[in-house]
């Protein structure tokens, strides 16, 4: 080290010589711009070349400084060199930015299609759902449509049974008047056929025969329509007042003898009753009951039987 | 050791090399087509729009380039010249920031509606955050 003093000590001359200018204030405010690049956390790893272009540019401006032509040519490149340093880094700083903002969309845009496809989902899910109630709702208008198409077909038969029961009752009522209408023809011909008796020549004398159908049916008296209509036969049994009169009452065949025997009799009694009522004398009359005996018709027929009920009234002795 | 013995020879002679460089250099075409090269690039890059003073200054370095040229001077037309590039190189890379910062910009607003028609689709929970967000990308 004793040695190399002196040789230090020129060198530190020979330097004071030749950087004789005073520091470059240039050469230190671009150095601590691109410093400060270099040093930034955000910039400094961004464009290490243009950083390094910068760098050269400040050395050649430090060696530079002896000659003012150079110096100003190179202060001039070297602002411009550190400038476009950072301005570098600033691009690659922004394309990688640039790159996040991408990412970032597809980011979004994947979300999106994500919801889209949950929100087709859900409404899928709703469509179904309201198919379903659609489906059942139809379903229930079916049954119910079912139901009310029942009751009317019901109704309709009620209907219908309704009037044919009418339709029945109607004919029924017809049937009955006729029926009534019919009696009513009977009693007119019974009454004319009463009004018109005919006196014929008998076994025991002049007689008149009342057919059956001036009592009703299995009874013993005279219809009233029928006693009212006896002035015909009065008048034949006061032809002859002294006469003799005979009243037989017979029956068809049907029934007990005893009872025929006995129904024969009351009927020719209520005969001579009324006789006597219109003034015929009661002592010439006397009643007899013969049942079913001497028929004039055969009893297989109704119209037969119908004639062998009667009752003769005879005028004993009379020979007309 | 021997190296700092032999400084001041080596300044000797490069101050020679220098003297006889300034006396015989030829045109300096290289640097004039380079420049030229960078302008044409920088101008291809919008710096008209993005950077006009450093175009600006570049364009002027250059025209006083082919003047030192014309006038055979041609140590100063090589510096104006490589001024000249450095000037529209920075032009091209201010304009190529420029455009990359409407980029971003264009890209984050794109992305801002982009969310807030997301969550504005997103149902009943996303529906409340979707005019926060609209509100706050502008």
């Amino acid at each position: 080290m004793k040695r190399l003093a002196p040789a230090l000590a020129l060198v530190l001359m020979c330097g004071a010589a030749l950087a004789a200018p005073p520091p470059d204030p240039e050469l230190g405010r671009l150095t601590a711009r691109l410093d400060a690049l270099a040093r930034d956390p955000a910039l400094g790893a961004y464009a290490p070349g243009a950083q390094a272009r910068a760098r050269d540019a400040l050395v050649q401006l430090a060696a530079s400084a002896g000659d003012r032509t150079l110096r100003t040519y190179w202060a001039y490149v070297a602002r411009q060199r550190v400038e476009l340093a950072r301005t570098s880094a600033e691009i690659e700083q922004a394309r990688a930015k640039l790159v996040q903002l991408a990412q970032e969309r597809d980011r979004i845009e994947l979300q999106a299609r994500q919801n889209e496809l949950a929100r087709l989902r859900l409404e899928l899910a709703q469509a179904h759902l309201q198919n379903a109630a659609a489906s059942e709702e139809t379903q229930r208008l079916q049954a119910q449509g079912q139901t009310y198409a029942e009751q009317a077909q019901q109704a309709q038969q009620e209907a219908l049974q309704a009037k044919q029961m009418a339709a029945m009752q109607a004919r029924a009522a017809t049937l009955a008047k006729r029926e009534a209408a019919l009696a009513e023809q009977a009693i007119a011909a019974m009454q004319g056929r009463l009004d018109n008796l005919r006196a014929h020549r008998g076994p025991l004398g002049l007689q008149m025969t009342l057919e059956g159908d001036a009592f009703a049916a299995g009874a013993a008296a005279l219809r009233p329509q029928a006693a009212s209509h006896l002035g015909t036969l009065v008048k034949f049994v006061q032809s002859h007042p002294h006469a003799r009169v005979l009243v037989i009452g017979y029956t068809d065949d049907t029934g007990s003898v005893t009872a025929n025997l006995a129904l024969s009799r009351q009927r020719a009694r209520a005969v001579a009753r009324a006789l006597v009522a219109q003034g015929v004398a009661a002592s010439r009359l006397r009643v007899e009951g013969k049942g079913e005996a001497d028929p004039v018709a055969s009893n297989a027929t109704a119209e037969g039987r119908a004639r062998n009920r009667r009752v003769a009234v005879i005028l004993e002795g009379v020979s007309g | 050791m021997r190296f700092f013995h032999r400084a001041p020879l080596l300044v000797a002679l490069g101050a020679v090399l220098l003297l006889a460089g300034c006396a015989s250099a030829p045109p300096p075409t290289a640097a004039m087509e380079q420049a030229r090269a960078m302008l044409d690039s920088a101008r291809t890059a919008q710096a008209a729009v993005f950077d006009p003073l450093d175009l600006g200054a570049a364009a002027a370095r250059y025209a006083q380039a082919q003047q030192a040229l014309a006038a055979k001077n041609y140590d100063q037309a090589a510096r104006f010249a490589g001024e000249a590039e450095a000037s529209a190189e920075l032009a091209r890379a201010k304009a190529t920031l420029g455009r990359l910062k409407l980029r971003i910009a264009q890209q984050s607003r794109r992305n801002a509606e982009l969310a807030s028609r997301l969550l504005g689709t997103a149902g009943d929970a996303g529906r409340s955050p979707a005019p926060a967000t609209s509100g706050g990308a502008p």
